[in-house]
C-alpha cells in the first residue's frame, strides 16, 4: 500500500452551549506517496481544523487516521514518530518563527527535541536543508526579524523538512507573501517533491494556486467534502454547484462577465447546518430533496461529488 | 479640471529616504483607478496622504494633492476633517478593526450623519437605514441595532461601505476593501462596488494586490514598485501588453494552469522588493530586472508619458507582444 495519509470518516466536534459543531464531519481520503492533494473551501469549513488532526495539534472525536499505515498514539514515542512523518507550514511567516531564535536554532530544533545527531551533525544538516530550500550560510545566523517574508517563508520549510517526513501539510503557505514571491516559494515546493518524493496536503482559499500545484482537489463545505477528484477534472467539470461557484468568483474568470450568477449570502453556522444538503440554502439547484435527504460522495464521470443533481449543472 | 489630481508627491520621514517619490496621479468623476503594487510599494501611504492620515513620522515633503481644484496637503486637520466624509471617504482592508467593536452600527452610521450633517437623531436614523438599504443589507431595520461582532466580515463591509458613502462623497478610496474576504464574498462587494459607483458617479481609486481584481473594476491601472510609478494605463492595455519588466512579471508570475497536466514552472521573479533606505540607485527595479543594463545603474528612468495615456518609467521597455 502506497498511502502516506488515510483518514476514514474523521470527525472533530467540539462540545457548544447550542450542541455540537461539526468542524470536520466525516472526512475520507487518501494521499499517495509523491502527491499532492489540493484542499479548497471558504474560512470556516473546516480545511485547517482538519490539517491540525492530521498533523496531531487537535485530537479528532471520531473515526480515524493512518500515517504510512500507522495509527498514531498519543504517548510521547508514537508523537515523535509522527512527527518525523507529517510536518505542516503555516500561513504566517512572522507568527510560525520564534523571533528570539537564529535562524539555525530554529531548523535544528524539531532534530534536537527527536533527539538525532550530535551538535556538529545537527548543524551540518541544518546547512544542507537551508542550502535545498535557498538561504545561504549567512541567513542561518539571522533573526527572523531581519528576513523578507519569502525568506521565512523558506525558513518555515526547512525547520518542516530537516526530519525528512513524508508527508508536508501546508495551510495557507503562500497566502501571505506577495505574488512575485508566491511564484518563488510554489516552484521550491515542486522542485523539493521532485527530489525528495513528497507528498503535499495544500490548504488554499486560492484556487487558481490550487489547481496549479495539485494533482488532485478536494472541495469542502461545512466540515464535509463536497466534491474530490484529479485536479484537471474538478476544474474542468466542476461538478458541484459550490465548486462552480467558488471558480465563477475569482475575479480573473469574472473578468469579462459582469452578469454571471454569484453566490448570495454566508457560509451557514456550523453548529447548526441546514438539514439534507448542507449548500442547499445557497444553491441555485436546489429542490426539496435537498432539504431531506443529505447527498453522500458518489461516483460522476471520472470523479466523486456529494451533489443530488450533479448531471444537471 | 480632474476630481483628484496628484503632482509628483513625496513621502517620508525627516531625513531618512522617502518612501513615496515622483508619485503622479489624477482620478477622475466616475472612473475607477486600480493602484497596484506589492506590499511595501507605497501604495496605502498614498492614500493615507490624501486623507490626511499619514503615521505622525510620515509627512508629505514635496508635490501637490488637489481635490476638486483645492490643495488639501497642507489644510490644517480641522478642515481636512470636514473633507473627510464629505468629500471623500475611504473604506479598509479589515472591516472588523475598521467599525468601533462596541457601538451599535446604527449609532456609527448616524454618528457621521450629526457630526457632518447636522442632523437630528431621528433624520440620521431614517438615513442610516436607506444606507444599509443601498449597500444590500438583508433585513435592514433589524440590522441597525447589531454589533460588528454580530455580523459576517462580508456584511461588516458593506457597513464599512455605507459610512464611507453617508454623506455622499465624490471621491472613495478603498485599500484592499475584499482582500480578508473570501472570493465568494469578495465577488458580492467587487459588484456592490462597481454599481455604487456607477449610480453616484463616484471617483474611485482602488488600491489592490491582486491584478485579477484590478481588471475586474479598473478603468484605469498605475502600478507602483518601491516608492515610485512604474507603469499606468487603461487597464485591459497595460494587462494585455505590460511594456515595464515588473507589470511584466507579476502577469507572469500568477498561477495558470496545472503544473500536473504540463503547464511549465511559474516566473518568479528573482529576489525581493528593496527596504526604502536600501533602494538601489537609477531603476528601482534594476536588481530584479532581466533587461538591465548599465545605464539603469548609471540614471533613474523617467515616467515617460504617451498621449493615449500610457506611461512607463523604464529605458528599455516591452514592445508590443515581447515577453521579459
Amino acid at each position: 500500500m502506497n498511502a502516506v495519509l488515510r483518514t476514514e470518516a474523521l470527525e472533530l466536534h467540539h462540545a457548544t452551549a447550542r450542541g455540537p459543531l461539526r468542524a470536520v464531519d466525516g472526512i475520507t481520503l487518501e494521499i499517495a506517496k509523491g502527491e499532492t492533494l489540493g484542499l479548497v473551501g471558504e474560512s470556516g469549513c473546516g480545511k485547517s481544523t482538519l490539517a491540525r488532526c492530521i498533523v496531531g495539534i487537535q485530537t479528532p472525536t471520531g473515526g480515524t487516521l493512518s500515517i504510512e499505515g500507522v495509527h498514531p498514539g498519543t504517548s510521547r514515542a508514537t508523537r515523535l514518530e509522527r512527527a518525523r512523518n507529517v510536518q505542516m507550514i503555516f500561513q504566517d511567516p512572522w507568527g510560525a518563527l520564534n523571533p528570539r531564535l537564529s535562524v539555525e536554532r530554529i531548523i535544528t530544533e524539531p532534530l534536537q527535541v527527536a533527539g538525532i545527531g550530535t551538535r556538529a551533525e545537527r548543524r551540518a544538516a541544518a546547512l544542507a536543508i537551508a542550502q535545498k530550500v535557498g538561504l545561504s550560510p549567512y541567513h542561518l545566523e539571522r533573526l527572523p526579524h531581519e528576513l523578507s517574508g519569502g525568506q521565512r517563508q523558506r525558513v518555515s520549510i526547512a525547520r518542516a523538512l530537516v526530519l525528512n517526513p513524508n508527508l508536508l501539510v501546508c495551510d495557507e503557505a503562500v497566502s501571505a507573501l506577495d505574488v512575485s514571491v508566491q511564484a518563488q516559494v510554489l516552484n521550491l515546493l515542486l522542485d523539493l517533491q521532485t527530489e525528495l518524493g513528497l507528498s503535499y496536503l495544500f490548504i488554499s482559499h486560492d484556487l487558481a494556486v490550487v489547481r496549479y500545484i495539485a494533482n488532485r482537489i478536494a472541495v469542502m463545505y461545512l466540515g464535509r467534502i463536497v466534491e474530490i477528484g484529479p485536479a484537471e477534472d474538478v476544474w474542468i467539470h466542476r461538478l458541484h454547484p459550490y465548486t462552480r461557484a467558488l471558480i465563477n468568483a475569482i475575479p480573473d474568470e469574472a473578468a469579462r462577465q459582469d452578469d454571471a450568477p454569484i453566490l448570495e449570502g454566508d457560509v451557514p453556522s456550523p453548529v447548526n447546518p441546514p438539514s439534507g444538503c448542507p449548500f442547499r440554502t445557497r444553491c441555485p439547484l436546489a429542490r426539496a430533496e435537498c432539504a431531506e435527504t443529505r447527498p453522500e460522495l458518489r461516483r460522476v464521470g471520472s470523479h466523486d461529488v456529494a451533489c443530488h443533481f450533479a448531471e444537471a449543472g | 479640471m480632474s476630481l483628484l489630481h496628484i503632482d509628483n508627491l513625496r513621502i517620508g520621514p525627516g531625513r531618512a529616504a522617502p518612501i513615496v517619490e515622483e508619485l503622479t496621479l489624477s482620478v477622475e468623476r466616475g472612473e475607477t483607478v486600480g493602484l497596484v503594487g506589492e506590499s511595501g510599494c507605497g501604495k496605502s501611504l498614498t492614500a493615507l496622504s490624501i486623507m490626511g492620515l499619514l503615521p505622525e513620522n510620515l509627512r508629505v515633503r514635496e508635490g501637490r494633492i488637489r481635490l476638486e481644484g483645492q490643495e488639501i496637503q497642507s489644510l490644517p486637520q480641522r478642515r481636512l476633517r470636514h473633507l473627510r466624509g464629505e468629500k471623500m471617504g475611504m473604506i479598509f482592508q479589515e472591516p472588523l478593526t475598521a467599525l468601533n467593536p462596541v457601538m451599535s452600527i446604527g449609532s456609527q452610521i448616524t454618528e457621521v450623519l450629526r457630526t457632518h450633517r447636522g442632523l437630528s437623531q431621528r433624520a440620521a436614523r431614517d438615513r442610516a437605514l436607506d444606507l444599509l438599504t443601498l449597500v444590500k443589507i438583508p433585513d435592514a431595520e433589524a440590522r441597525l441595532d447589531d454589533y460588528p461582532h454580530q455580523m459576517s466580515g462580508g456584511m461588516r463591509q458593506r457597513v464599512v461601505i455605507a459610512i464611507a458613502l453617508a454623506c455622499s462623497p465624490s471621491l472613495l478610496i478603498a485599500d484592499e476593501p475584499t482582500t480578508a474576504l473570501d472570493v465568494t464574498v469578495q465577488a458580492q462587494i467587487l459588484r456592490l462596488l462597481k454599481q455604487l459607483q456607477r449610480e453616484e458617479n463616484l471617483g474611485l481609486l482602488f488600491i489592490t494586490h491582486d491584478l485579477g481584481v484590478v481588471r475586474q473594476v479598473a478603468d484605469r491601472i498605475v502600478v507602483m514598485y518601491a516608492g515610485s510609478v512604474v507603469e499606468e494605463g487603461r487597464v485591459d492595455a497595460v494587462l494585455d501588453a505590460p511594456r515595464h519588466p515588473y507589470t511584466a512579471g507579476l502577469i507572469a508570475a500568477r498561477p495558470q494552469g496545472s503544473f500536473a497536466a504540463g503547464t511549465p514552472r511559474l516566473a518568479d521573479i528573482a529576489g525581493s522588493v528593496p527596504a526604502p533606505d536600501a533602494r538601489p540607485d537609477g531603476c528601482v527595479f534594476r536588481a530584479r530586472c532581466p533587461r538591465a543594463h548599465p545605464r539603469c545603474a548609471a540614471e533613474r528612468p523617467a515616467l515617460d508619458r504617451a498621449a493615449s495615456g500610457r506611461a512607463v518609467r523604464c529605458h528599455f521597455p516591452l514592445t508590443e507582444g515581447e515577453t521579459a
